[in-house]
């Protein structure tokens, strides 16, 4: 069994597991920090990003003033964003057979890995998964084409230019494994290959294997995933989280016995506690709204900005946030609300029992009612005429990179009363604010990363007990800034096997068993003979066949008949000529007993010496040998009659299956 | 006893006697009693009997009854303790033989019912009276009652043994009783009674000290503890004699799970006259408390023994190692700072300790025991002797940072509140030591990481405010102290008077307060807090959803316009003091909770008294509405208003001001200015109100007002009526309807009553029928009958209610009933 590592990004993992002659990919996320390096697509003309200046190496040789611009004090590329994609050199991705998706947010490579890569296997995700992960490729493509960039720029990733670039452009890594964006078709036709499962859904790949997506409480059909054999069990834990929020809870229980536990994303921001980002989130939200100010949200257009409308919707009235109105502004605002609404069996219980009532189940539906929540596909069109100050924006790209974020934080950055608030993990907020720089607006980083902490996830796995865990390297030791915490690390017994990008691990644990299958014919030809109280055996004699990774022993055929004639083409195989066992035997020798039996036939000296395996018997008149031991009896006499006599004597002592 | 009461209580006690009666209320029983034991007190007892032989018939009633109530014997029992408490009337019932009857407990109704808790205790109650006299005692002797006294203080039930302990210490101690002491000594037969006493009780307590029963020895300690503060010579030495070896015993023994009756024996012991001698040793005990195995259990003795008034410095200093030992073995684990605590007593201890703290579940009780101590400490005049404050304080604030995640080490401390808890009260006290100045900076630093900290419960957030607001009155003010406030404290309380919980907002908003308050003199203060961005917000929260956060919003608002000052607050540019103004009046006039409105008031009133009236401020209008509230504090603290506004135009100092002279004011001069404000129809609207303390505290300023003006007849003019009532209806129709009705209650006409009182010369008549267009304030004042109105006022609502006559009534009534009931039921 081994495990190829094509990402070794903790949350955005992309794993393939060969088990049973399968090959199985688990997750596809996509690193879109790689896109912080390049200038924000403005969607209106910007003063700010227009007219920056062009890089130049400080002696003058390189001259990259076309690629590269120079803006507050730091270098970005200018063309389209690109992203890091999962590593597709360390193994032939047509080979892979299928997918399996666990949250949405790790099926953002997916197009990448389904389209030119010759894969013909099977995707499975949850519903909620698919719709969603749709979203927000859907937005993701449309943000890149919005704003059309024809110029690519490739030139600074030659190695040699790279090395003499300023940081941190010169220190990123795997930079020719940087792709563009998808277009709409590549995710049509990669979506098309997804199959639709169900939480429990128990689902055959080829006979060896069967997978099972659990609920893993991170997000809307987010799912841990279970893929075992008769005798083995490989569980993978990919975003899960124990914090009541809106999905269904995590199933533990079904994680419990596993042979090898994969565990990836885990939070990212592990000292901070979410309840606690999100009162900051209110508090600064509210403290900017009182003084006049707006507030911008930079999120993904699904997932925590659930929990957020729903955390203002019981905030606002306390704090008096009456007047000012929310705006959720992304091509896909519109279908993210609804589509929250009807996954309703995918929802915690609290929330599911509301559409019982009737009642929608997130609250949002009532902030849209009354008109203090407005959703807009983009800033032009009708939300440019009914825009009130001061409010609250909801919108994307968390990077701050391209998306409508883009224009508020050119237009509210020179302002001290207005707040950015920063809530999605992913991107460090300094690097995402640095094109923005020199910024009035006041920065507030609450990251609300509700996914397992290590203080949780050590007792998760306390409780489900699997005899090996392989984690993403920076779980084994504590987060670089903050070393002296042993407790943000994974400390388990054995050691968890680390990976990191390109890794290829074998597995520690080797298959002992498969299971067979006895035809109904054969089985009534077998002799039982009971060995213990309740257990009996019996030997058998068959043909084993294997074939789609089923086992099945058939009785031996009858020799056939002598072929009609001789001009036979090809060699029929024989059967195996069929011979009757020898009889097994079975038990032990008790010596006490057989010495009297051995007195009885008049073998009186018998000289009993002990070993370290049993006893050597000396028949002194005979000069002959018994030799007793645990796993054998062996009999050494010059005689002939002697021995046969001497055989039948221990035969007695034994079973004859 | 008056003579109402003194009619009613044969009957009542007959009631009581009756075995059918079922008695309502427990309650009524225990307030009968106080009342008898009033009536005893103030009366003679023995004529109390004497004059009702309703008592001893009752009592020998319950005591002969066949199947009395357990609530009503143990009444008589008690009941009769009380009487013979004094020796006559102790005799008086000897004489009845009610007496033996009662405590005799070995045969007839005792007997019977001693199986009941509750009588074993009422007997042991009615004992304790018993043997205040020297006769009293006698009888105790002669009828062998100190077995069972003796066996009553291993009884099962807390308050049989309580009561075992406090008869047995009065009955060591009686010797020295003022009112025996002279028969002890005098009276052979007495003397060698109480010395047979004490050798049984002496005996007793040794046996039990040594006992194998945890329980026993504890009220062995206890009574032990109860008897040695009033115990004298010679006995006091027998009595130690015969304890000190199984006390030793005692403390050696582990786990010793009584440290706590231990050390309060040996405190008592400390107090004697034992503690200097030598052989008595109790010093040498006091330091074996210190040798537990257990840690807990030596922080506990060490924090006993450091507030023992007697103990020796040493000892003392050996204490306090044992209490600052976990704290600073802690903190000096990842400072590397060699702790100054090494005595050679402490090292033995230091490797359990040292086991203890790198457990999450016992360093956390542990640490919050030392911290407690540490902050009893503060209170006491040595405080930590040679070892330097700073470097306690350093202690705590180091272990606080380990609660925040901050510290390099002890990562098992992360994020426990109960720790930062104590923490942050130890820092409070410890504000008030020398040299804390120093390191103020070092300690409002750790106290800002508290109050940003996201994830600090609202508890903790509470207390890093109290102890910011202490530490930040320690030495002068500084520059340091402007950055603080400017840079650090202001932006993150801002963030607090926004946040999700209510609690912390509120709690944010009181501290704004103080702190506004503690500053008020101070201009660098005043200029930050007006650029600080704080007030936009204070006043949104005026209108916070939650009315506790509303009315700090106001409180707050208002202290900071009081601390802002007149130049601040009269800065046209700013139009603060408007703004908060007509946001406070709209909140009077419109907010659903009387918090909110009660506190708008305050913050008028506070306003008026350190300041001139606001300028846009409306107080005829603040008066009218508070006046008219439906929430009587509210109009209460109207009054207050209106107080400090007739203070204020009469010159008149406050109640706890100083008097600004004695001159009084010009009548007229003060009657005119009352009469702009309108105050005296507001007075006379809540002399007439439903509440009483509304209508009291109403009368209280009409009578202070009619003092502080001097007013006597023709001291003043008469003037027309509606200039003085304010030309508003209510005011006046409500005087008219008061004087009607009492004038039908006298069934005397008003004028009549008028024409009583003396000095009226002024000869208008001031009656409901014939109202005058003309009156002077004094004869409006006059007619109004103030004094003995404010009498009856004064008289709490219940007065009725809870006087022994009603309280008797009662009873028989509940009889009446239960009778009728049974009526009834055929």
């Amino acid at each position: 069994m081994k495990l190829y590592c094509l990402s070794g990004h903790p949350t955005l993992p992309c794993n393939v597991l060969k088990f049973k002659s399968t090959t199985i990919m688990l997750d596809c996320g996509l690193d879109t920090t790689s896109a912080l390096h390049f200038l924000p697509l403005p969607l209106v003309h910007s003063q700010l990003f227009s007219k920056l200046p062009g890089w130049v190496s400080k002696d003058g040789a390189i001259n990259l003033d076309k690629e590269l611009k120079e803006c507050a004090g730091r270098v970005f590329v200018d063309s389209q964003p690109e992203f890091c994609l999962p590593e597709q050199e360390l193994l032939d991705l047509s080979t892979i057979d299928v997918i399996l998706i666990s949250n949405y947010h790790c099926m953002m490579a997916l197009p990448y890995i389904t389209e030119n890569t010759g894969f013909t296997g099977t995707v499975y995700a949850t519903e909620p998964t698919l719709q969603i992960g749709r979203l927000l490729m859907e937005e993701l493509v449309a943000f890149m084409e919005r704003v059309p960039k024809a110029q690519s720029a490739t030139c600074w990733k030659n190695k040699e230019i790279q090395r003499l670039l300023p940081g941190p452009l010169k220190d990123a890594v795997d930079v020719w494994a940087w792709k563009r964006c998808y277009g709409t078709q590549e995710v049509n036709s990669a979506l098309s290959k997804v199959q639709l499962v169900g939480y429990s859904q128990k689902v055959e790949l080829f006979g060896a294997v069967q997978v099972t997506p659990l609920s893993s409480g991170y997000s809307l059909g987010s799912s841990n995933w279970i893929i075992q054999s008769h005798h083995e069990k490989v569980s993978y834990v990919s975003g899960s989280s124990l914090l009541t929020t809106h999905p269904q809870p995590m199933d533990q229980t079904s994680l419990k016995n596993s042979d090898v536990l994969i565990l990836t994303g885990l939070t990212q921001i592990p000292t901070a506690n979410p309840d606690g980002m999100l009162g900051e989130f209110c508090s600064n939200l509210a403290m900017t709204i009182r003084a006049g100010g707006n507030v911008l949200v930079p999120c993904y257009s699904s997932g925590v900005i659930y929990d957020l409308l729903e955390c203002l919707y019981q905030f606002m009235d306390s704090a008096n946030l009456g007047s000012a109105p929310f705006y959720f502004i992304s091509p896909v605002a519109n279908s993210s609300l609804e589509f929250s609404q009807i996954f309703a069996e995918w929802l915690c219980q609290n929330k599911q029992s509301k559409v019982y009532l009737p009642e929608p189940p997130f609250p949002h539906a009532e902030l849209i009612q009354t008109n203090k929540l407005k959703h807009y596909p983009s800033i032009h069109g009708d939300f440019s005429s009914e825009f009130r100050q001061p409010c609250v924006v909801f919108t994307g790209h968390p990077s701050l990179r391209f998306g409508d974020v883009v224009h508020f934080m050119e237009l509210w950055g020179k302002s001290s009363l207005n707040t950015v608030i920063f809530t999605e993990p992913d991107f460090s907020y300094l690097d995402a604010l640095a094109p923005y720089q020199p910024l009035a607006m006041k920065c507030v980083y609450c990251p609300i990363d509700t996914r397992l902490n290590f203080h949780q996830v050590t007792k998760l796995l306390k409780e489900v007990q699997p005899v090996h865990v392989v984690c993403p390297e920076p779980y084994t030791q504590p987060p670089p800034s903050q070393s002296h915490r042993s407790d943000l690390m994974l400390e388990l017994q054995p050691a968890p096997m680390p990976y990191r990008r390109c890794a290829v691990l074998s597995l520690p644990f080797r298959r002992r068993y498969e299971r067979i299958h006895l035809l109904p014919e054969l089985a009534k030809s077998l002799v039982p003979s009971e060995i213990k109280p309740g257990i009996s055996v019996a030997t058998v004699s068959a043909v084993l066949q294997s074939k789609d990774n089923k086992h099945v022993l058939q009785p031996v055929p009858k020799a056939a008949p002598a072929p009609p004639s001789k001009k036979r083409k090809r060699v029929i195989e024989e059967p195996p000529e069929l011979l009757a066992p020898k009889p097994l035997l079975s038990g032990a020798v008790p010596l006490e007993p057989f010495l009297a039996t051995l007195h009885k036939h008049g073998i009186m000296e018998v000289k009993v010496e002990e070993t370290a395996d049993g006893h050597i018997l000396h028949l002194q008149a005979e000069d002959a040998l018994i030799q007793l031991e645990e796993d054998g009896t062996h009999i050494v006499s010059d005689s002939e009659p002697l021995r046969a006599t001497l055989r039948d004597l221990v035969l007695r002592f034994l079973q004859k299956l | 006893m008056d003579g109402d009461c003194g009619a009613l209580l044969p009957r009542v006690l007959k009631v009581l006697a009756d075995p059918t009666f079922d008695i309502p209320d427990d309650t009524c029983l225990e307030k009968l009693l106080d009342w008898l034991q009033d009536q005893a007190r103030l009366e003679d007892a023995q004529s109390l009997v004497q004059e009702h032989p309703c008592i001893p018939h009752f009592i020998s009633a319950v005591c002969t009854s066949e199947s009395p109530d357990a609530a009503i014997l143990a009444f008589a029992v008690k009941f009769t303790g009380i009487l013979a408490a004094n020796e006559g009337a102790f005799l008086r019932l000897d004489e009845t033989g009610v007496i033996r009857m009662v405590f005799g407990c070995e045969e007839g109704i005792m007997k019977e019912m001693w199986e009941d808790p509750s009588v074993r205790s009422a007997w042991l109650h009615g004992l304790g009276g018993l043997v205040q006299h020297e006769r009293g005692l006698r009888f105790f002797c002669e009828s062998g009652l100190n077995r069972v006294a003796l066996e009553c203080q291993h009884d099962k039930s807390l308050f049989v043994t309580s009561g075992a302990n406090n008869l047995l210490a009065h009955i060591l101690n009686f010797a020295c009783l003022p009112q025996c002491e002279e028969s002890v000594q005098g009276d052979v037969t007495c003397r060698s009674a109480w010395d047979r006493l004490t050798v049984d009780i002496v005996k007793h307590i040794s046996d039990t000290l040594s006992s194998d029963a945890q329980f026993q020895r504890r009220q062995a300690l206890k009574l032990l503890a109860l008897t040695l503060p009033g115990c004298r010579r010679p006995l006091l030495d027998r009595l130690w004699a015969a304890v000190l070896g199984p006390l030793e015993l005692q403390i050696k023994m582990e786990p010793n799970s009584l440290v706590l009756p231990v050390m309060e024996t040996l405190e008592a012991a400390s107090r004697t006259d034992l503690f200097g001698q030598s052989d008595a040793r109790i010093e040498d005990l006091i330091e074996a408390m210190l040798t537990s195995g257990d840690p807990n259990k030596v922080i506990q003795s060490a924090s006993a023994i450091i507030h023992l008034e007697q103990c020796s410095e040493s000892l003392k200093r050996k204490a306090l190692d044992f209490i600052l030992q976990p704290l600073l073995l802690i903190s000096s684990s990842s400072t590397d700072t060699p702790s100054p605590v090494n005595g050679d007593s402490v090292k033995v201890h230091r490797a359990v300790l040292e086991g203890q703290l790198t457990q999450k579940s016992t360093c956390v009780p542990l640490l919050s025991l030392s911290l407690t101590s540490v902050s009893k400490l503060t209170s006491m005049e040595f405080q930590f002797m040679e070892i330097p404050e700073q470097l306690v304080i350093g202690a705590v604030m180091e272990l606080l940072w380990m609660c925040l995640g901050e510290s390099k080490t002890s990562t098992h401390l992360i994020g426990c509140s109960r720790l930062q808890r104590c923490c942050l009260d130890a820092l409070s006290n410890l504000s008030t030591c020398q040299g804390g100045s120093a390191i103020r900076k070092n300690v409002l630093e750790a106290l800002y990481h508290c109050l940003r900290n996201p994830d600090s419960e609202p508890t903790v957030l509470q207390k890093s405010l109290q102890a910011v607001l202490k530490w930040i009155c320690v030495g002068s003010y500084s520059s340091e102290l402007t950055e603080f406030l400017s840079q650090d404290l202001f932006p993150v309380l801002k963030r607090r008077v926004c946040d999700v919980q209510w609690e912390v907002r509120d709690s944010t908003l009181e501290f704004i307060t103080q702190l506004s308050a503690h500053f008020t003199d101070n201009s660098v203060y005043r200029e930050l807090l007006d650029c600080s961005g704080i007030l936009p917000l204070l006043l949104a929260s005026a209108e916070d959803g939650e009315s506790y956060v509303r009315a700090s919003a106001i409180a707050a608002l208002g202290q900071a316009v009081t601390t802002l000052g007149p130049q601040g607050v009269q800065d046209p540019q700013s139009g603060l003091q408007d703004d908060v103004v007509t946001r406070l009046m709209t909140i009077l006039a419109e907010d659903s909770e009387g918090f909110s409105r009660r506190a708008v008031v305050k913050v008028f009133t506070s306003w008026l008294k350190y300041q001139d009236s606001p300028p846009g401020l409306d107080l005829h209008g603040v008066l009218s509405l508070g006046s008219d509230d439906l929430d009587w504090e509210v109009k209460m603290y109207t009054l207050e208003l209106a107080e400090a506004l007739i203070n204020k135009s009469l010159g008149l100092s406050f109640p706890n001001e100083p008097s600004p002279g004695p001159e009084r004011p010009d009548v007229t001069e003060a009657q005119k200015k009352l009469e702009e404000n309108r105050v005296l129809p507001v007075l006379l609207k809540n002399l007439f109100d439903y509440d009483r303390p509304v209508a009291h505290k109403a009368c209280q300023l009409l009578l202070r007002l009619r003092e502080d003006l001097g007013l006597t007849a023709g001291s003043c003019d008469s003037v027309e009526a509606t200039a003085i009532l304010g030309g508003g209806q209510s005011a006046e129709e409500m005087v008219k309807t008061w004087l009607k009705k009492r004038a039908n209650s006298k069934s005397t006409s008003a004028s009549e009553s008028l024409q009583k009182t003396p000095d009226r010369t002024a000869g208008a008549c001031v009656a409901a029928s014939d109202w005058p267009t003309k009156l002077s304030f004094w004869e409006l004042l006059n007619c109004l009958d103030l004094e003995l109105r404010a009498q009856t006022l004064s008289l709490s609502s219940d007065h009725v209610v809870t006087s022994p006559r009603s309280l008797m009534e009662d009873i028989l009534s509940a009889a009446q009933q239960s009778e009728d009931n049974m009526v009834d039921c055929y």
